[in-house]
């Protein structure tokens, strides 16, 4: 194996063995915190391939502002003794068939992917350039749309917190 | 490999000595002599305080949440420490060399306000609490106008690479500089280098940019006048209250570390990064003497000179800030950054793009 595969598959296990650990946490802060390794894991996993511009967006966006954003909210609304999750399980059935049927589902779609292994060579660590381009031409218009859309939560959000404007 | 072999050693000297600068600089600040007795000057206080650390029990408050307690500093650390990969240190030797230093740094705080928050919240104490929410609704406020003026700068270098940035700011850049940036009085500075070439003379509009910039970084690394969170008469000690021995060592460390990183961020966006400061004067040719010719040793000590003088002099004025002027309140610290630099950010912002399209 090579140091990349290595790499590879000790960052994969790192994210599998957060997003479990996530899974089985009764304390709903510690799972937050423990979402910094899913998500570290899956840049480090983005910058593995080459893709530097995702990877530090991926901890921008989801560290800097998603996960800090989501420990506030419990912060803010629990105490760090109340925070912990009811037990207990329902549905057991349903949920059980739900999640298995899901599982199925993506393998299914997975097996049929005919996954190309070639590697562009040319330029893999100059791709920002090339990302921006594409952002400021081809894509433009959705590009706007969703500045737009952003905009309008961020408003939105101001509104809805604000009685009296 | 070499932020490792070089950026490690170097922090934890770097740390002891500005500790031993800083109650030097605010005792002569406030008329007094400071540290005078441990050592000639009382220059071994600082290792004699380390040493005291390294020997002090590691206490873990018993209703604290035990392994994310422990697991805190080293992950403000970690996070901190991982900035150094991407910093350019001289010509030759580009750090991690990666083509989005700039938007990765920003990365690194985000990262570091997770550590904070983990530090604050597993003492379960008001104290640590109320202190990390402080420290975290600070450093993202101020991380906005933050990112603007990184961005203004991006917008004139056209470039997220630290190293392409120090490139262009210097008597090595390879596109035409000219006097205050104003092409049409067809001063060339490519041939003089010095701190003509620098971002903020290259482009004059960077300078107030560059002044929002030091303001941000002085609330980023949660220093005088933006300390809140760790106002003592308020807060204790804020979101490190609890800790003792390393690990509080360890918290000083990356808040030291975070102080250098800026530092060394500010000396590469505005003040030329590894570049000298002297000019070519006519048959003084100052700026080739003090750069060394490329790729050799000597260009190696002297760009790793300049850089790190510039960014500890920094240092020194974020020292010289925090023992001038008085703690902010919240509600003033907030206005600050909400209706003062955030739209003076975004209005540099355009003037930084019109900049980019009529002069360059």
């Amino acid at each position: 194996m090579s140091v990349a595969q290595v790499l590879f598959y000790g960052l994969a296990a790192l994210v599998l063995l957060g997003a479990l650990a996530i899974l089985f946490s009764k304390n709903i802060i510690r799972a937050a915190f423990l979402l910094i390794g899913v998500l570290v894991g899956i840049a480090a996993i983005y910058a593995l391939s080459g893709a530097m511009f995702l990877a530090v967006a991926q901890l921008m966006v989801y560290v800097g502002g998603i996960l800090v954003l989501l420990i506030f909210g419990v912060m803010l609304t629990h105490s760090s003794k109340e925070a912990t999750l009811r037990g207990g399980s329902h549905n057991i059935w349903l949920g059980g068939f739900l999640g298995i049927s899901l599982f199925l589902g993506m393998v299914y779609t997975l097996l049929k992917q005919p996954f190309e292994t070639k590697l562009p060579t040319e330029n893999i660590w100059q791709s920002t350039a090339q990302m921006a381009w594409l952002l400021a031409s081809d894509y433009l218009l959705v590009f706007e749309l969703l500045g737009v859309l952003l905009l309008l939560a961020l408003v939105g959000a101001a509104f809805v917190v604000r009685k009296n404007i | 490999m070499s932020t490792f072999f070089f950026f490690l050693p170097f922090l934890l000297l770097y740390t002891v000595w500005a500790v031993y600068a800083e109650r030097k600089v605010s005792a002569f600040i406030q008329d007094r002599t400071g540290p005078m007795e441990t050592g000639k000057y009382g220059m071994l206080q600082t290792v004699a305080d380390l040493l005291k650390l390294l020997m002090k029990e590691d206490i873990v408050p018993t209703a604290s949440d035990r392994w994310y307690f422990k697991a805190a500093p080293v992950l403000i650390f970690t996070a901190v420490f991982a900035g150094f990969a991407v910093v350019p240190l001289t010509l030759g030797w580009a750090g991690s060399g990666t083509e989005v230093g700039v938007f990765y740094l920003m990365a690194i705080i985000s990262l570091d306000v997770v550590g904070i928050l983990m530090a604050g919240w597993s003492a379960n104490s008001k104290y640590t609490l109320l202190g990390a929410f402080r420290s975290v609704a600070q450093m993202i406020s101020y991380e906005v106008p933050l990112a603007s003026c990184i961005v203004c700068v991006v917008i004139i270098c056209q470039s997220l690479d630290l190293q392409a940035i120090s490139y262009q700011q210097g008597i090595f850049s390879t596109s035409p500089n000219y006097l205050f940036g104003i092409k049409a009085w067809g001063i060339s500075t490519n041939e003089l280098g010095g701190f003509l070439t620098w971002n903020i003379l290259r482009a004059p509009v960077l300078i107030p940019v560059f002044l929002i910039f030091f303001i941000c970084a002085l609330a980023e690394s949660n220093r005088a006048p933006f300390d809140l969170p760790e106002a003592e008469a308020e807060l204790v000690g804020g979101f490190h209250t609890e800790y003792s021995g390393f690990r509080w060592a360890m918290v000083m460390l990356s808040e030291y570390g975070m102080m250098l990183l800026l530092s060394f961020l500010m000396s590469i966006l505005f003040l030329g990064s590894w570049n000298t400061p002297l000019p070519n004067i006519g048959s003084m040719k100052l700026a080739l003497w003090t750069s060394g010719t490329a790729g050799s040793v000597a260009s190696f000590f002297w760009g790793a000179f300049w850089l790190i003088g510039k960014s500890l002099l920094l240092i020194i004025v974020m020292m010289w800030v925090r023992w001038t002027y008085p703690r902010l309140r919240v509600d003033q610290l907030m206005s600050l950054c909400w209706k003062y630099l955030t739209p003076a950010a975004i209005l540099l912002f355009f003037l930084s793009a019109l900049w980019r399209l009529w002069m360059i």
